[in-house]
């Protein structure tokens, strides 16, 4: 019976992750992918230490190191030996330290997703409306 | 000691919707060393437990509580309004086994502790801060839930549907919370609702809904209410934990989250995990405020012990284990907290307390933990080096 529960749970989570998947959130941000539209300034890469952004690809990478004895710039990694902090199922995976980490960091418990798409009484842009 | 723990609810639930005896009113001020709290309804239940053990000690300390609302509590320390109650209207206390007692304050009193589940600048504009002689000192954390009575088929609610709910009631256009008269809110005095206002946006005096008196009523009416599908509600976890028999709390999911979480792991959990890592948005200390001297310590020292006990800085005297009884109680001592917050719902922080109590925590909680226990810190692995109540903590 628990490891039943703990599967249904498990389904609800990821169903909800594929879900947040599909809306606009930081957390795309995240995925070291270098097919994807990473970032767009240096302040979307702050979860990959020592990185900075690639304006041109708009991915993350590594941050060049300050010249030493006057010789050219050089890269501390690759960028493939950076990790995600994106795990597979959407969760945050490295140490949280904002909201949207700690609340989106990879966790054990249950957890629920509500359905947005349930707010009739909204603005045609999908906006809230002012109180009355 | 499943049927034990229901009876015992049980029990709570029953005392809780009567209402208790009116017995034979003493002035409170003839009573052993009376220390006067009032403000949060919701923070009654932690303060039955803490009175129990108070009353039964050699020096008792006699809690006698007026409960108002969170900002009322605010109030009463920081505008020095005073309190008074006889009659029906009488203050409670309660004796060494936990049984409530009236007794009266005809000539009125300061009260000694205003106890909130907000800050105070939730209440009261307060450009300056807390007046000097005024300190608001951090208890255990406590949370704010949304709660549907048993029977209910809805599972979870997001900040936004709330926001729709709690803001247009007849119109929130969220189906099946579209009636105002089983939509359950407090009052603006209400740090439950205040709260919850700070979460999803609503500002308190602008909510929609049938309005209670107080968590017990609230609590009452609910589960009362038909339609049952059409009803929702608020209260503080550690109401809604009592009475999980009856009602069902709502997984919430925070503005920008993609999935509602329990103040729990789970629905039938106790360890309140999502709220000591951040994964459940609606948080904070409860607030003890109280007149201070010039070394900050309160006026009055019975009350200064209150504080004490409650925010984990002095040591309760005998045995009592302020651990145990907050998990009881179904609220948070700091030392099990992963995440702190300055303000209202504000940003949260990583916060690693000295002296964790997490694992310890959860074993008294749940009846279990994962975490390794030990004697001595040469028990703890590299990755939880620290022996602290007796379970190996990272720190």
């Amino acid at each position: 019976m628990p490891s039943r529960m703990n599967s249904a749970r498990r389904i609800a989570c990821i169903v909800g992750l594929q879900l947040a998947a599909l809306l606009p959130h930081s957390g795309c941000s995240l995925i070291l992918d270098s097919d994807a539209t990473q970032c767009g300034s240096d302040g979307d890469c702050v979860h990959f230490p020592r990185t900075q952004c690639d304006l041109e690809h708009r991915v993350c990478v590594p941050t060049p190191m300050p010249p030493q004895d006057g010789g050219a710039a050089t890269e501390v990694a690759a960028p493939d030996a950076l990790v995600s902090c994106q795990a597979a199922s959407g969760c945050f995976q490295c140490t949280p330290t904002s909201d949207l980490e700690f609340q989106g960091a990879c966790s054990d418990a249950t957890c629920i997703p509500f359905d947005n798409k349930r707010l009739t009484n909204i603005n045609l842009d999908g906006t809230l409306k002012d109180l009355p | 000691m499943r049927l034990i723990a229901f009876t015992s609810k049980a029990a709570l639930l029953l005392m809780t919707l009567a209402g208790s005896p009116r017995l034979d009113a003493a002035e409170c001020a003839t009573l052993p060393n009376p220390v006067y709290v009032t403000g949060s309804t919701a923070a009654k239940p932690l303060l039955i437990e803490l009175s129990k053990y108070l009353a039964s000690q050699p020096s008792p300390v006699t809690i006698v509580y007026l409960g108002q609302g969170s900002c009322t509590g605010v109030g009463a320390i920081l505008n020095g309004t005073l309190i008074q109650g006889s009659g029906t209207t009488a203050l409670s206390t309660w004796d060494a086994t936990g049984t409530e007692k009236k007794c009266d304050v005809t000539t009125p009193v300061a009260a000694d502790v205003g106890i909130s589940d907000v800050f105070a600048s939730t209440c009261f504009t307060l450009p300056g801060g807390l007046p000097g002689n005024v300190v608001d000192f951090w208890g255990p954390v406590q949370s704010m839930t949304f709660v549907v009575p048993m029977g209910s088929p809805e599972v979870s609610i997001s900040a936004e549907a709330a926001y729709c709910v709690f803001g247009f009631g007849n119109d929130s256009g969220v189906a099946p919370w579209t009636d105002e008269t089983v939509i359950f809110k407090r009052d603006t005095s209400s740090g439950t609702q205040r709260m919850i206002s700070a979460a999803i946006g609503v500002p308190a005096e602008k909510w929609k809904g049938a309005a209670t008196t107080g968590s017990s009523d609230l609590l009452q009416k609910l589960t009362l209410a038909s339609p049952r599908e059409k009803t929702i509600g608020i209260l503080a976890a550690d109401v809604a934990q009592d009475n999980r028999t009856v009602l069902k709390v709502l997984a919430y999911q925070h503005t920008k989250q993609s999935c509602g979480y329990f103040p729990d792991r789970d629905a039938t959990s106790n360890e309140k995990a999502n709220i000591r890592d951040g994964h459940y948005a609606i948080w904070g200390p409860l607030h003890l405020f109280s007149r201070v001297d010039n070394s900050g310590y309160p006026l009055k020292s019975s009350a200064g012990d209150v504080i004490g006990y409650l925010a984990g800085s002095k040591s309760a005297p005998g045995q009592l284990d302020l651990v145990f009884l907050e998990a009881q109680r179904h609220v948070v001592p700091q030392c099990a907290m992963r995440v702190k917050r300055a303000q209202e719902l504000g940003p949260m922080l990583p916060f690693e307390p000295v002296g964790s109590c997490g694992c310890y925590y959860e074993k008294v909680a749940n009846g279990a933990t994962k975490c390794t226990p030990c004697q001595r810190q040469v028990d703890c692995p590299a990755s939880a080096p620290v022996c602290s109540y007796g379970y190996c903590e990272r720190n």
